[in-house]
């Protein structure tokens, strides 16, 4: 049997979380190639239908990365994700499916070591989990 | 609470009369309302003539179709005509209007705001029947008001906390009365100037709340634990939304789904030929993306903080999917986050559009 390899997509906020992934790159730390990256403008982009699309076509895991509070490009678009994401969450649990599957993490252009960390810790997190049972192979 | 006007007299004929003088008056031009047609069916009309108020329903037993806040939000969504316009709502209508003023689909301004007591209203397919059989859905409807008797009741009603709107103009209210009176709750300055325009005595007095209520608190929460066991896991999902066609009604009828075109339908939910290719289905099946789990699901993710839990997504169910069990759990769970009532406060801003800078910290990293 093929051993488990998660799938994860992260969306990463062009002003912090994609920059810090190049740093993380350029500083030659490794990280696991589970993560598919997706830049996008800013986390406040991210609707919940898209994290859910994500995890019933494919993904085993939804990262989600954004500025910390206050530097936002946009004002504010880190707080309208961090609201939405805490919404599917608390939706998912009400459902019992596994709210784990998402992580929310504000990464900044700086932080380099902990964009390598996160990606390592939840690549193991979602080893443990195992597949994702909404991804639906019998579709 | 502005004060308090009883009335000793039927209610319908007592809600029927003030509108009539309100439009002799010409304190009112247009109400909107619900209307009796010749075979017996209600439905909701534009009222703009006083002579037509005979064939108005004051207390209609059923919901027949949109939503009245819906409604509202196609005459008057910038404004209304000017400024003498009323609206006859149920509690959760009135509610839904308050959510939709708050994302700019409907201006409050100009417009008054009736709400009816309620305590439920029929399936517009038992309403049918009913009529069909002959009887009155109507007398019926006061009947169990007064006894307090709610089985016949959409399952959305039965488990309602809401027989008055918590924010109106105008709260309309005969439960207590048992038929014999009619209580006008005036809660805000327009509404006081409408009673006090038709030479009504406003006093001050404290209403209480339906015994009924207490029943339903506990039968609430019965409900959200059904709810919660019928809907635990992706294999009960699966099975809960099977009968599921995509016809998409439930969107259509909510009355908080207000976009132009809905997310679900636009072309990013397109899929092209090599996309079915690249999945990888069961021998012999055709793969199609999961449409029912991404619509319902997401589109819960969409409206539950704003859901005023009327019902109506399941009363227009032609599958008769318990799609309330479903609205209301995810609608509880989600409000009580952010310890958010929809329809309370015009003021309140809604979750989605309200954020502040330290909370929610258990939602950050692996938790």
């Amino acid at each position: 049997m093929n051993k488990f390899e998660p799938l994860i997509i992260g969306f990463l906020c062009k002003w912090c979380a994609s920059a810090a992934a190049d740093l993380a790159g350029t500083s030659r730390l490794q990280y696991p190639s589970n993560l598919r990256p997706i830049m996008v403008n800013c986390s406040g982009f991210i609707d919940t239908s898209y994290i859910l699309r994500a995890l019933l076509e494919g993904a085993d895991g939804v990262l989600i990365a954004a500025c910390h509070p206050g530097d936002c490009h946009y004002v504010d678009g880190n707080l309208k994700a961090r609201r939405r994401i805490a919404i599917i969450k608390n939706s998912i649990r009400a459902l019992s499916l596994e709210p784990e599957r998402i992580r929310f993490e504000f990464i900044s252009t700086s932080e380099g070591a902990k964009f390598a960390r996160v990606v390592r810790e939840f690549t193991e997190q979602i080893r443990a989990l195992g597949p994702n049972p909404l991804k639906g192979d019998e579709r | 609470m502005k004060g308090v006007i009883i009335i000793e007299r039927e209610p319908r004929e007592a809600i029927r009369s003030i509108l009539e003088q309100a439009m002799d008056k010409g304190l009112l031009r247009a109400i909107l309302a619900y209307r009796r047609s010749e075979s017996g069916f209600i439905y909701p009309y534009l009222f703009k003539d006083k002579k037509e108020l005979s064939q108005l329903v004051p207390i209609s037993p059923v919901i027949s179709g949109y939503s009245m806040a819906t409604l509202l939000s196609w005459i008057a969504p910038k404004e209304s005509f000017d400024g003498k316009f009323a609206v006859l709502l149920k509690p959760c209508e009135t509610r839904a209007v308050i959510e939709l003023s708050k994302f700019n689909q409907v201006s409050l301004e100009n417009i008054l705001l009736m709400t009816i007591e309620c305590l439920g209203t029929y399936h517009v397919l038992n309403f049918k029947e009913m009529l069909e059989s002959g009887e009155s859905p109507e007398e019926k409807l006061l009947k169990s008001y007064y006894s307090g008797d709610d089985d016949a009741f959409r399952d959305a009603c039965k488990i309602c906390l809401y027989p008055k709107a918590p924010y109106s103009d105008i709260n309309l209210c005969f439960i207590s009365l048992e038929g014999k009176g009619l209580i006008v709750e005036i809660l805000s300055e327009n509404g006081l100037r409408l009673m006090e325009a038709l030479n009504f005595s406003v006093q001050e007095q404290e209403i209480g709340t339906l015994k009924v209520i207490i029943n339903r608190k506990k039968r609430r929460k019965e409900f959200l634990e059904k709810s919660r066991q019928d809907l635990a896991g992706l294999k009960k999902i699966n099975e809960f939304f099977q009968d599921c066609i995509n016809c998409h009604n439930c969107m259509e009828v909510c009355p908080i789904c207000f976009c132009e075109e809905c997310f679900f339908d636009a072309d990013r939910y397109e899929y092209v030929t090599r996309r079915f290719l690249s999945w990888n289905p069961k021998e012999g099946t055709i793969p199609l993306p999961e449409a029912r789990i991404q619509f319902h699901l997401g589109r819960a993710l969409h409206i539950s903080t704003s859901c005023i839990t009327c019902g109506l997504c399941e009363q227009s169910c032609p599958q008769e999917i318990k799609l309330s069990e479903f609205f209301i759990l995810l609608a509880e769970e989600n409000q009580a986050l952010f310890n958010y009532v929809p329809g309370r406060d015009p003021k309140e801003q809604p979750p989605i559009r309200e954020f502040y800078e330290e909370e929610l910290e258990e939602y950050i990293g692996g938790g």
